[in-house]
């Protein structure tokens, strides 16, 4: 089969046109499936089912498309075709298949790829139980797929081409602003683009001949005021729709001429050359890089290796992680799609049962999806937790809000009536923000603010067409319905449980606001050319504090009032008895960190922010007391509601269970509250009272550049050399060697002279060393020349054998330049407790050092330790240290590994080899070395009037002794000690308490089974009825 | 109008009002040391990392000292109370954030930025092997 495969893939680049006519098979069906479902929407009731036939056969050609494109792709990684440019960057010779499947997210290619693959597998399961809304979801599917495969195409388009084209649309953008409307009104809008029109040609014309002078900033001033235009004429636009002034048909071909116009405006300001749209991952290496030099050379050249894939992406986490993030995004496509139809269709309510389980399944995928995210960083990332407020990870955040925000209106609406513009209104903006998000990480825009943000590929700019596309078109026809969308029948009545929901959905709504504010200020200081830095996790968090606990009592209340029905002056009566017991439990909680040291939260942020403000004067130190204050109240008041939250969920579970008899599936509400509330515990716990255990005691180790009060959070910790840290004596052990027995033999990699072979140890680490072929390969093996030994040519016994016996010597390596680095923690209150961390670094030829970290799960915290340094292994001195020492008999002197005695001095005489010589004696030293003692006897001879010495080498200590004399007026001999030192061995370690973590992992839990049990029960509903 | 919209729509002007002036006012600004020394305030600065051979990491202080030149081309000592960051060295870019401490600067944190992201889109300079077909 293997031969087979290989024999399909061989030869030349056809592989690559395969997966290239793969794209634009899917690319063009997805266009023909997308015109064909929007005429269904207008057609003629007989020519109505040819279309959608259409519609739908051309989705299925696509499906077929997208599958053929990711095979494609994956033979090419797995048969390690280097001579594509994708394949050479993401993948290696030595990548397993399991992290083949990474290769796909690395790239931002092959995240495209993964997201239109959910994307199809979604829409398919969709088409299965269609209903009357299927043809204008389906068009609304379809016009995404278009955009989305558009950009895996990678096609180039001149530059002079691209130029006519935008003259075009200039034209196309003023002529429509003036043939579709009534000629006699006044719009303001036509001047606008009469005069838009004007400036566009013109730079266009100068711009061709290249006397526009400074380029770059016209186009940048050029963008920004088509962009403000365009805000204004939408402000405008809803204005006089709004109010009625004008028909909302010319409003529309207006604003969509404004819109063409912008767009426009926006491509002069990035077209300098050549237009490229999308980008393929079929790209040859030389395409990709035709000015390599070694292309000059050999045309035909393709590199041996890969260059790997991100090994903070060899995770198991990384193998999860991505697909589920990206079905969660791709799932918020179908309530958008659901939304828009109901807007197109002029249907506004039936819309909203099928969409309830999707928008279900939407908020519980992608809440999974974000959390395995924080745990692969926590697990493998040195930030030190789960969260770092990183615009990537905000960009995720922010569309789960707001679509937890649109199944609550969705709910509301079912229920009661009310917040039907809000529904439509949350479940259109949550996959707007999905496309935004995109905008962000792959824009390249984020730049200098995240860590792991992807860089350009030169697709910004159609990114930022896409993301304004949609929002415009869906915006204007948002307006334009908007007087259609009925209103509720019946007020929203204070203290009623629609109220609650919609301050629910309000506070939801304001947080979501509030942190995409914040996140964007790359894009803001790019639009408003200031240059404001980004937001810190401590600001992030002082911030939605007050969010989280408004979240939190509104959970509460809300649910409670759901259920029963409470009327406004009984409210107060029935939920006495949750309050209390949050309110008795805050307080034990409070008490308990009183007597634990824990003081509160944020302690040495605020003594830190105190102590700042005291030096600047006495105003400041007042508001900055203040303010600690009113964020320690803050804290105290997130303890309260969240604890609220979680009595008043219980008390209604019970209740539900005892009313509907046992009946499981209506408490999935209260089940996913529960869940958000211990979250905000865990996260209130962990990242509030986290402290660092490494405080650093000696403060005169410290440089004196730093002031008195900043403390250093590392130690540094020499091998076998105990410190003691805040509550523990921890000892760092040397770097973990492989344990025996041995299992697991396999070739890696093998050249014409050695190779190298990996093997699992008994803790189920991967080890690899480097042989020679001889006698390790079977004897009846033969191997064909031109061929390297593979793993079944290994005799696998005399391996294992040699590489047992000689462990010590051979001390293999872990496999990927990875070190364990075993420190062993042992309390200082109990000193049962005690037990070993191993942190890993990984030295990669790529990336340099990489600390990965390593935890103790206890039930009430993680201590979380990384390796922060540990000595280059380029910079070790070898260097010989010579030291010369005086000693009399019976004195002792230190050297660097321990203790030399000298026991006394002898006259050798009984030595005939030593007869011919005057003086003879020998030294008896005592060498004491880690608990040991030695012995060795340098011999000092007299030979003629001149001296000579027989050294001795000590190897366990890897000294070398010579008695080079001796001292007549003090009576000492003269001990010359030439030390070899050992490599240094240490590292510089830091261990983080980060208590009650799992509270969050637990949240976390019961979140999504309370989301799966809800999503069971509009199953069912959806499908009973 | 109704009391209860008004309530509303005044805690969101509040809201709006709260979200700028925070976002503008306890804002540091990405400038350089010039600015950074005359201010003395907390600021993110920009630049590269020069003079490579003369930074270093002491494990017995604990401080990473190293150069970093400026977008105006001002060279500056910097000092880093941990360790060097990972992967330093292929950065070309770093953000450090801090405060000048007299003729020190003195980064609280830095940010690298990597050419593009992992990858070193290097290929040999020469082709002394050719496994090309």
């Amino acid at each position: 089969m293997d031969e087979l495969l290989i024999a399909l893939s061989g030869g030349s680049g056809w592989q690559g046109l395969l997966g290239r006519g793969f794209t634009q098979l899917a690319f063009t069906a997805s266009l023909l499936s997308c015109i064909a479902w929007f005429i269904s929407l207008s057609a003629p009731e007989q020519e109505k089912k040819i279309w959608h036939k259409t519609g739908k056969t051309a989705f299925y050609v696509h499906v077929i498309g997208v599958l053929g494109i990711i095979f494609t792709l994956f033979l090419l990684i797995y048969f390690h075709r280097y001579e594509y440019h994708y394949v050479w960057s993401h993948s290696s010779n030595e990548l397993p298949v399991h992290f083949m499947i990474s290769c796909f997210w690395e790239g931002q290619e092959g995240s495209f790829l993964l997201w239109i693959f959910w994307h199809c597998i979604l829409t398919l399961i969709l088409l299965r139980f269609s209903n009357v809304f299927t043809p204008s979801v389906m068009a609304v599917i379809a016009s995404v797929q278009v955009i989305l495969t558009s950009m895996l195409l990678g096609i180039v388009i001149q530059p002079e081409v691209v130029k006519i084209f935008l003259a075009l649309i200039i034209l196309a953008g003023w002529y429509l602003s003036f043939s579709k409307t009534d000629k006699n009104t006044f719009s303001p809008f036509k001047i606008f683009n009469t005069i838009l029109a004007i400036i566009g040609i013109l730079i266009l014309l100068l711009n061709m001949q290249g006397i526009a002078g400074d380029t770059e900033n016209n186009f940048r001033i050029i963008f920004q005021g088509f962009f403000w235009i365009c805000c204004l004429a939408l402000v405008l636009g809803i204005y006089l729709n709004t109010t009625k002034k004008i028909i909302t048909e010319e409003l529309s071909v207006v604003l969509i001429s404004s819109l063409l116009l912008s767009i426009v405006g926006y491509l002069l300001y990035y077209t300098g050359s050549d237009w490229r749209v999308g980008s393929s991952p079929f790209l040859l290496l030389r395409e990709a890089m035709p000015d390599a030099p070694i292309f000059s050379n050999n045309p035909n050249y393709v590199p041996e290796n890969g260059n790997g894939l991100n090994p903070l992406l060899q995770n198991y986490w990384m193998v999860i992680h991505p697909p589920t993030l990206f079905l969660g995004f791709a799932a918020t496509l179908i309530p958008f799609a659901y939304a828009v139809s109901g807007l197109i269709m002029r249907d506004y309510t039936n819309w909203l049962k099928p969409v309830q389980p999707w928008s279900l399944f939407a908020a519980m995928i992608l809440g999974v999806g974000i959390i395995m995210g924080g745990y692969w960083a926590y697990e493998t990332l040195n930030f030190g937790g789960y969260w770092n407020w990183d615009p990537v990870e905000n960009a995720s955040l922010v569309p789960w809000l707001t679509g937890l925000a649109g199944l609550h209106a969705v709910v509301a609406y079912r229920q009661g009536k009310t917040n039907l513009r809000f529904s439509i209104f949350l479940l259109i903006i949550t996959f707007i923000l999905i496309l935004y998000s995109t905008f962000l990480t792959r824009s390249g825009v984020l730049g200098e603010s995240s860590v792991h943000s992807f860089t350009d590929l030169g697709l910004s700019g159609q990114l930022l067409v896409l993301l304004l596309l949609y929002v415009l078109s869906v915006s204007i026809l948002f307006i334009d319905r908007w007087n259609e969308i009925p209103a509720p029948v019946k007020e929203i009545k204070n203290w009623s449980r629609e109220f609650f929901i919609t301050l629910g959905i309000l506070v939801l709504l304001f947080t979501a606001v509030q942190i995409i504010f914040f996140t964007s200020s790359p894009v803001l200081n790019k639009l408003f050319d200031v240059n404001i830095a980004p937001k810190k996790s401590f600001f992030y968090f002082k911030w939605n504090i007050w969010f989280g606990l408004l979240i939190a009592l509104l959970s509460a209340l809300g649910q409670f009032i759901w259920w029963n029905k409470v009327e406004k002056k009984s409210l107060v009566r029935s939920l006495y008895r949750p309050f209390l017991l949050a309110v008795v439990s805050a307080m034990c909680i409070m008490l308990l960190l009183f007597f634990n040291e824990w003081k509160f939260v944020f302690n040495t942020k605020f003594n830190e922010a105190i102590a700042t403000a005291k030096s600047e004067g006495t105003v400041s130190y007042i508001i900055a007391l203040v303010g600690n204050a009113i964020l320690f109240v803050a804290d105290e008041l997130l303890l309260l509601c969240a604890l609220f939250s979680v009595f008043c969920n219980i008390e209604i579970i019970i209740k539900l269970i005892r009313k509907n008899n046992s009946n499981i599936k209506l408490t999935g509400g209260a089940i996913a509250h529960i869940g958000f509330a211990m979250m905000l515990l865990g996260i209130l716990f962990s990242s509030g009272f986290d402290s660092i255990v490494t405080v650093n005691f000696t403060p005169g180790e410290l440089g004196g550049q730093f002031p008195e009060d900043s403390k250093n959070d590392n130690v540094l910790l020499r091998k076998n050399i105990p410190k003691f840290i805040k509550g523990y004596r921890v000892n760092y052990k040397g770097k973990k060697q492989a344990q025996l027995p041995l299992s697991d033999f396999e070739i890696i990699q093998s050249d014409a002279s050695a190779m190298k072979v990996a093997f699992t140890d008994s803790d189920g680490e991967r080890f690899a060393i480097i042989l020679p072929f001889e006698t390790f390969l079977r004897s009846e093996s033969t191997i064909a020349s031109g061929k390297f030994p593979v793993t079944k040519d290994l005799d696998t016994e005399k391996l294992n054998t040699y590489i047992t016996q000689n462990l010590d010597i051979l001390k293999p390596g872990l496999i990927n330049e990875r070190t364990l680095y075993s420190v062993e923690f042992v309390s200082l209150a109990d000193t049962n407790k005690r037990f070993v961390v191993y942190p890993e670094v990984e030295l990669n030829k790529n990336m340099g050092i990489l600390s990965h970290p390593d935890r103790k799960v206890f039930l009430n915290e993680d201590i979380y330790v990384h390796v922060f340094s540990v000595p280059d292994p380029n910079e070790s001195k070898n260097e010989m240290v010579s030291n010369t020492l005086r000693l009399g008999i019976g004195d002792t002197a230190v050297f660097s590994q321990g203790l030399i005695i000298l026991d006394g001095l002898v006259r050798v005489t009984d030595v005939p080899e030593f007869a011919q010589y005057e003086v003879v004696a020998k030294a008896k030293l005592q060498i004491v070395s880690k608990g040991k003692s030695y012995f060795s006897e340098p011999v000092f001879i007299i030979d003629q009037q001149t001296p000579k010495f027989i050294s001795t080498f000590s190897k366990e200590t890897n000294t070398g002794f010579t008695f080079s004399g001796i001292d007549v007026k003090s009576n000492k001999i003269i001990l010359q000690v030439d030390e070899i030192p050992e490599p240094e061995d240490w590292i510089i370690l830091q261990a983080l308490a980060k208590p009650w973590i799992n509270f969050v992992w637990l949240g976390t839990f019961f979140l999504t089974f309370g989301f799966a049990t809800a999503l069971y029960r509009r199953f069912k509903d959806n499908n009973n009825s | 109008m109704k009391t209860r919209n008004i309530i509303g729509l005044i805690l969101i002007a509040v809201f709006t009002a709260v979200l700028i002036i925070s976002y503008s006012n306890e804002a540091s600004i990405y400038t350089d040391f010039a600015t950074a020394k005359s201010s003395g305030n907390y600021v993110h600065i920009v630049g590269k990392w020069v003079n490579r051979d003369q930074s270093g990491y002491d494990p017995q202080t604990g401080v990473f000292s190293f150069f970093v030149q400026d977008t105006m081309n001002t060279i500056q000592l910097v000092e880093y109370n941990d360790p060097k960051p990972q992967n330093l060295e292929n950065a070309d870019k770093v953000v450090i954030e801090g405060k000048m401490k007299g003729t020190v600067f003195v980064a609280e944190k830095i940010l690298i930025k990597c050419p593009s992201k992992y990858q070193n889109n290097t290929l040999p300079a020469d082709t002394t092997y050719n496994s090309g077909t």
